[in-house]
């Protein structure tokens, strides 16, 4: 049997021991699967359990590796991925009813790139139904924070968010349109990583809006998170908008590539729309930053009506995405009924309306740019409020604060969140780390600076 | 329009699509108007009543946050945040800085 410390170590030690030998792909693959088995029934983490082809792609690393072929960092590490993609030969729901017994007969570009580095596919975890609204809306019930399992444990990404911080995984995919990586991040105490717009391939995960859909990963720490990201980074000609910058981060000179950066942050009104313990730990984290030479200042962001932009855009690209489910007439399985009436009522979005908003964005680009040319990062709260329960009113959670959230998906900025402190309820606290599109590896850098000098991400819940 | 690079497009950080294009029904254009109304089918599905009202409380609430952005003057030459193409060349690689 394999300790929890191992199911609970970073790929950069796990794929250390694999490639030693110490450590077997087909043990480790089984643990991870035998725990699925027991602790994800609670918190409703996975969707679909891959057994079958976890094994043999544990058999196969494990082959490969005795003989001396050895394909790199994630070679032997079992992983999950959100079901909005694609794997051949599995169910691949997207979290709602009308697609239970949807199979889509292809791998997505991210698990065609994973499988060829050698991870192993665990399974499909749970996610809110095509990738939005509260928490019970998913059909496969209210996924859990391994941290106290009557709360939620953030959305959409929320069963790669749990399956992490459970030690049901050592990695998990996760997207992000509007908040789905950096929330759950924040609510299971992970490291979640939402890259550049463009910079990982969409291919085969399903498309919610097409000008905000971002693939990003939920991880350990940021070491582990930028391992994964080196593998899935880069052009496919199957998503038209994905691009080719190369990426190289460095977590042994990470210390010294944050020096002279300038930063700014956002002061939330935490006392109408946050706890005041998501406010202390932030203050803290900031007072850690200055200890690591950077002079965080406050920084106001220009001023848009910047939640009506992103949610025209994104509403109007979803009524497009899902007109087939409105015209087969299975919108009535769609669980939650405020997300029915926008499936609906969106149908209704005039293009005028539409291309305002798009053409807003653009001024909304350009002064994001501009701000960025006087600072390198920007550091805010990933969510201001801790893990809520799973039947609270969300409207209350995420009804206001937190504008720089739509900012950052409208013009597809990168971003790590990093746990940094709990609130009295023992519930994980997430600060989120931001930067100038394409600057990736800068803000890896600098969470990386920062897991060097706390031990927020090293906590583990007890299940 | 320019030659997009990298450094063009993180200034102009757009996403792509295409434009979206939907026959809106003929009473779909009296949504714009203060008075929301919903049409019997959308899509070819006619609507129950209580799938009426779901839509209806999203159009009027879309209609009340649209209305500062309406009156929000945009310069002709604004363009809508799309990119109809790669930002870059295929073969073109470059680092971060």
């Amino acid at each position: 049997m394999i300790a929890e410390e191992i199911l609970y170590s970073p790929i950069s030690e796990l794929s250390k021991l694999i490639k030693r030998k110490k450590l077997s792909p087909v043990k480790l693959t089984e643990e991870y699967l035998s725990r699925i088995e027991k602790i994800s029934p609670r918190l409703n983490a996975f969707v679909t359990v891959t057994t079958e082809l976890a094994l043999q792609q544990a058999r196969q690393a494990e082959t490969e590796i005795e003989s001396g072929l050895y394909r790199g960092p994630l070679h032997g590490i079992p992983y999950a991925a959100k079901d909005l993609f694609a794997v051949k030969g599995y169910p691949t729901t997207w979290g709602a009813r009308p697609y239970a017994q949807q199979v889509i007969d292809e791998d997505a570009t991210v698990i065609k790139k994973l499988r060829e580095a050698g991870a192993i596919l665990l399974g499909k975890a749970a996610m809110s139904e095509i990738a939005g609204g509260p928490p019970t809306a998913t059909a496969t019930g209210a996924c859990r924070t391994p941290w106290d399992i009557t709360r939620w444990s953030g959305g959409s990404s929320s069963g790669s968010g749990a399956a992490v911080a459970a030690g049901l995984c050592t990695f998990a995919l996760g997207t992000e349109t509007w908040g789905s990586i950096m929330t759950p991040a924040s609510f299971c105490g992970i490291t979640g990583l939402r890259p550049t717009f463009g910079r990982i391939s969409r291919a085969g995960a399903m498309a919610l809006s097409w000008t905000m859909d971002k693939v990003g990963v939920l991880a350990r720490n940021a070491g582990d998170a930028a391992t994964v990201f080196s593998i899935l980074n880069g052009r496919d000609d199957a998503d038209a908008m994905s691009v080719q910058v190369a990426f190289k981060m460095s977590p042994a000179k990470a210390r010294e590539n944050i020096a002279g950066l300038r930063v700014g942050f956002i002061k939330e009104d935490y006392g109408k729309w946050g706890e005041p313990d998501v406010a202390a730990a932030f203050a803290q984290a900031i007072e850690i930053f200055k200890s690591l030479g950077l002079q965080p200042e406050e920084v106001t962001l220009p001023s848009y009506p910047h939640e009506t932009v992103a949610t025209t855009i994104i509403s109007a690209e979803e009524a497009s995405a899902f007109e087939p489910l409105v015209r087969a007439g299975k919108v009535s399985g769609i669980i939650d009924p405020d997300r029915r009436g926008e499936l609906l009522g969106a149908q209704l979005i005039t293009a005028v309306d539409y291309l305002r908003c798009q053409r807003i964005r653009t001024q909304i680009v350009r002064d994001v740019a501009e701000m960025f040319t006087t600072h390198d990062i920007i550091l805010g709260s990933s969510t201001l409020q801790c893990a809520p329960p799973i039947d609270a009113d969300m409207n209350s959670i995420f009804g206001g604060g937190n504008t720089i959230e739509a900012v950052e998906n409208l013009v597809g900025l990168p971003a790590v969140s990093v746990p940094c402190g709990f609130n009295n309820k023992k519930l994980p606290i997430g600060l989120k780390i931001i930067g100038a599109p394409f600057a990736d590896a800068k803000v890896l850098e600098l969470a990386h600076a920062y897991q060097s000098v706390t031990q927020w991400h090293k906590k583990r819940p007890r299940i | 329009m320019d030659k997009l690079t990298r450094r063009t497009f993180g200034k102009h950080l757009l996403a792509a699509s295409t434009l979206p294009l939907i026959n809106l029904p003929s009473s779909a254009q009296e949504t714009t108007n203060p008075e929301t109304t919903v049409p019997d089918t959308i899509a070819g599905y006619r609507l129950t009543p209580e799938d009426k009202q779901l839509a209806l409380k999203f159009l009027a609430n879309h209609e009340k946050n649209m209305l500062p952005l309406r009156e929000k003057e945009l310069p002709n030459s604004l363009a809508p945040a799309f990119i109809f193409a790669s930002p870059l060349p295929k073969r073109e690689a470059k680092s971060e800085q």
